[in-house]
């Protein structure tokens, strides 16, 4: 009876996730793992002899299986349940995730060298470097105990060391770690919220001495919601760390939004030949990466142009990773036009840019994260 | 294919229990070898071919061998197993290890050998010594000569035990493959093993594989002796979970065709001796040993010294079975020093000392050897035993010891635990008392308790978690 019951149950086991993942329809994109899913491989005869289908067809079949969002959070759930709170390089930290950040220097060196190359051979330009800590310094006392992550402050202080006296360097660490308990980093994201970006700006402003929002700090009475119309576009937002490691319980990240009353802004997408007349693309409140909202996300190169209300301090020629899209809505209103280039898109020359559009101004704003690990500044010419 | 992936689960298996069992009972070992035949060509599509032919050898061997047998010419007979030997064994030298063998040539000045740098066909090991049982077992007389290639090929390819073994002696199966009656109950009794099997393999042994990779990336400011330690227990847990959960699996899937293979393993980290621990591990490995080359030798039956030499010679090839390189040579050479310590003189010892210490003694020692096994590089073995020893000035513990004993405590307590027969004992007793109440109450907790765990081990393999296959030396 036992064999009986136990066959009987194992093929209806094997029948549901077989028939089940062939009647689902195939999906091109995971919204809860943020990444394209694998489709049928294409059968001809050589993909066949070198093995090409076989390996893309398991990929296929782990990919399309049915109830796959709901596997991946039993898988995050049973690690957890084992006390593992390191899992897929993300930290199960105090009411957050947080992302590993280990071992910096080889890629760290060569980047900052990149940068010193290029304000050298450009001293014409005035160069600004704003460096970013990642929630793993700012936040490194929720992480679970005795797990710890490479001390971004020595980073810090070694490129500091290194770094060209054509650059004028300077940094949020001190600022943002003074208001660790505001919502300064997203919970299930790897990027700062909207109200860090804020504290960016104010120290960025401060070191290059133009006027922010912080003269009214001088006022008692002082609070950004008389200066910003502050929008919550979302509370569903699910991150980049959620993706990695989905669970059944994980909460939302909000998705703030900063309005001038005054602003105007044009920014031109050049490299899709598109416009707008916002900040912030409000159709990508839609899809899962809600941090794209600001600025559409990843663009090779783009131009905001503004009415400056804060205080025009001309053109500024921007040089950025992904930590940038929360902080230059606010720049906006100091500058009337900025141009920005990603270096993982725009491969072409950067001071010739600069100079084809009469700029002298340049600042490159990275987190460590990204400043330690990405491999494009070679396009830094 | 593994077993252990989606794909054979929802599309092979499905498609191939179907197709089995609808066809009429003088296909049916045709469909076994086609599907095998598809199973082995999926990861490996040109090699199908080098198995092929290594099955004609055999037939042809086989079919020879009995010929003369028949006619009394029992010198043309051994001549036909010489080749067909010859022949398998020169196949399994040159895939697997030709270079290993120009590599070490070549340190003699004026030789230079070209290696081939041949990626090894999967399961070669395995099936080479089937073909070599079969061929032998005919002259032996202890099998008859298959006439049927079909037959003989679906004995040899059959795809339970293809690639990572067990491996199944011709005259284990012979009846079988002419006569067999598949059953409900043991169909059932197949799923029961082969469900064990995945999740030892999938949430054991990959868990474990997890932490040794994870140690082995750590700078060298990070790792202590601590952490050396608990990555070769983690891998010391992974080879066994990996290969015992693969026998189960094998023999799980053999029953659900109505096959029954003989057992591989018997729960070998219980032993408390060296010698006892081999008699638990591998078990179709170390009797293929002692069957066809200790006994053929003369075993332990011309004097002393004669019987060291064969207890060495089987260690020796024990050790390069397992893989082409000096790491595994060194293996087989410690497994042989231990066993002949154990034989001369410690055994008595043993035997009178606490179990527990016993205990300890064996453990450690085959953990070692595991040590060894896992570096087949020597510098980086020798790296790896220094740190254990506290040879290199590393810390005793610091905090990533401590992080990774709180994340992997907990499953390492339930691997040791889960090493042992003690889970077992008490599930039968729970599941007789349950069976006395009621048969099928008893049979539905099973059914969900047993599907339960497929379920976490498939989320395992959608989560694409560490998935490795530790016998492509194999």
């Amino acid at each position: 009876m036992r064999n009986k019951i136990l066959t009987i149950s194992f093929l209806a086991f094997i029948c549901v996730f077989a028939f089940g993942s062939v009647i689902a329809k195939d999906r091109d994109f995971s919204d809860m793992e943020n990444r394209n899913l694998t489709k049928f491989p294409e059968i001809t005869g050589e993909s066949i002899v070198n093995g090409e289908f076989t390996k893309n067809f398991e990929k296929y079949m782990s990919d399309q299986i049915i109830f796959k969002d709901f596997l991946v959070k039993l898988k995050v759930t049973e690690n957890l349940a084992l006390n593992q709170k390191y899992i897929n390089g993300v930290y199960f930290a105090e009411d957050m995730l947080i992302q590993d950040y280990q071992n910096p220097y080889n890629q760290l060196g060569t980047n900052v060298s990149y940068v010193n190359e290029f304000a050298e051979a450009n001293s014409d330009l005035n160069c600004t470097w704003l460096l970013i800590p990642n929630a793993c310094y700012v936040y490194e006392d929720r992480l679970p105990s005795y797990a710890s992550c490479y001390d971004q402050s020595e980073v810090l202080a070694y490129i500091y060391g290194s770094v060209s006296d054509e650059i004028a360097v300077t940094d949020c660490f001190d600022e943002l770690m003074a208001n660790k308990d505001e919502y300064i980093y997203y919970k299930t994201d790897h990027h700062w919220t909207m109200q860090g970006a804020y504290i960016g700006y104010e120290s960025y402003c401060e070191f290059v001495g133009i006027e922010d929002s912080s003269e009214f700090a001088n006022n008692t009475d002082f609070d950004l919601s008389d200066v910003y119309d502050i929008e919550v576009a979302s509370d569903e937002f699910y991150g980049t760390l959620y993706s990695n490691v989905p669970t059944f319980s994980a909460e939302p990240d909000e998705v703030l939004l900063y309005h001038k009353p005054d602003g105007e802004y044009t920014v031109e997408y050049l490299d899709e030949g598109w416009t707008s007349d916002s900040l912030y693309n409000y159709e990508n409140l839609e899809i899962k990466d809600k941090y794209t909202t600001y600025l559409d996300g990843n663009h090779s190169i783009i131009k905001i142009t503004s009415n400056a209300v804060s205080e025009d301090n001309g053109k500024l020629l921007v040089v950025k990773d992904s930590y940038a899209h929360s902080f230059l809505p606010l720049l906006a209103d100091n500058y009337s036009e900025i141009i920005v280039v990603d270096l993982r898109y725009y491969h072409d020359s950067v001071s010739k840019l600069a100079k084809e559009n009469g700029i002298e101004n340049v600042l490159f704003i990275n987190n460590i994260e990204f400043l330690s690990t990405d491999n494009n500044f070679l396009w830094l010419y | 294919m593994v077993f252990s992936s989606i794909t054979f689960l929802f599309a092979f298996l499905p498609i191939v229990l179907l197709v089995y069992y609808i066809s009429p009972r003088f296909l049916k070992n045709f469909v076994l070898m086609l599907f095998s035949l598809l199973f082995y060509a999926w990861g490996e599509p040109k090699y199908v071919f080098v198995m092929i032919a290594s099955i004609l050898v055999g037939y042809i061997g086989g079919i020879m061998v009995d010929k003369f047998m028949c006619k009394d010419n029992v010198k043309m007979a051994k001549l036909a197993v010489v080749m067909s030997v010859v022949i398998n064994l020169g196949v399994l030298f040159f895939f697997k290890y030709f270079d290993f063998f120009a590599d070490t040539i070549n340190n003699i000045p004026s030789i230079n050998i070209k290696t081939l740098g041949l990626e090894l066909p999967i399961g070669i090991s395995f099936y080479t010594f089937q073909i070599l049982s079969y061929t032998v077992d005919v002259y032996r007389d202890k099998a008859k000569c298959q006439k049927n290639i079909i037959n003989l090929a679906a004995y040899i390819t059959l795809f339970p035990q293809l690639i990572a073994g067990p491996i199944v002696r011709y005259e284990t199966v012979a009846e079988q493959l002419d006569v067999r009656k598949e059953s409900i109950d043991d169909f059932g009794e197949g799923v029961r093993r082969f469900i064990l099997g995945l999740g030892k393999k999938v949430l054991i042994a990959n868990m474990a594989g997890e932490i040794v990779d994870s140690i082995s990336k750590l700078s060298a400011n990070d790792n202590t002796v601590v952490l050396a330690w608990i990555s070769a227990i983690a891998f010391s847990i992974q080879i066994y979970f990996d290969f015992s959960g693969y026998s189960d699996m094998a023999i799980g899937l053999g029953r659900m065709f109505g096959f029954k293979f003989l057992e591989n393993f018997d729960y070998p980290y219980i032993s408390k001796s060296i010698t006892e621990f081999w008699r638990r591990w591998h078990i179709s490995l170390s009797t293929w040993f002692r069957d066809y080359v200790y006994i053929p030798l003369g075993g332990n039956r011309c004097g002393k010294v004669k019987t060291l030499r064969n207890i060495f010679i089987v260690w020796l090839l024990t050790g390069i079975w397992h893989g082409a390189a000096w790491n595994f040579v060194i293996w087989g050479i410690y497994y042989f020093v231990l066993l002949t310590v154990e034989k001369m003189w410690l055994g008595k010892w043993i035997e009178k000392m606490p179990k527990l210490v016993s205990h300890i003694y064996a453990l450690f020692f085959i953990n070692l050897g595991w040590v060894i096994f896992a570096y087949d590089k020597l510098p980086a073995l020798k790296t790896a035993v220094f740190n254990m020893f506290g040879l290199n000035g590393l810390a005793f513990a610091n905090d990533t010891t401590m992080f990774y004993l709180i994340s992997y405590g907990m499953f390492l307590l339930i691997a040791f635990v889960a090493a042992t027969p003690f889970p077992k004992k008490l599930v039968a007793k729970f599941m007789d008392k349950m069976s006395n109440k009621s048969e099928v109450a008893s049979g539905l907790i099973e059914s969900v308790v047993l599907i339960g765990m497929a379920v976490l081990s498939v989320a395992f393999l959608a989560g694409e978690a560490f998935n490795p296959f530790l016998y492509f030396r194999f």
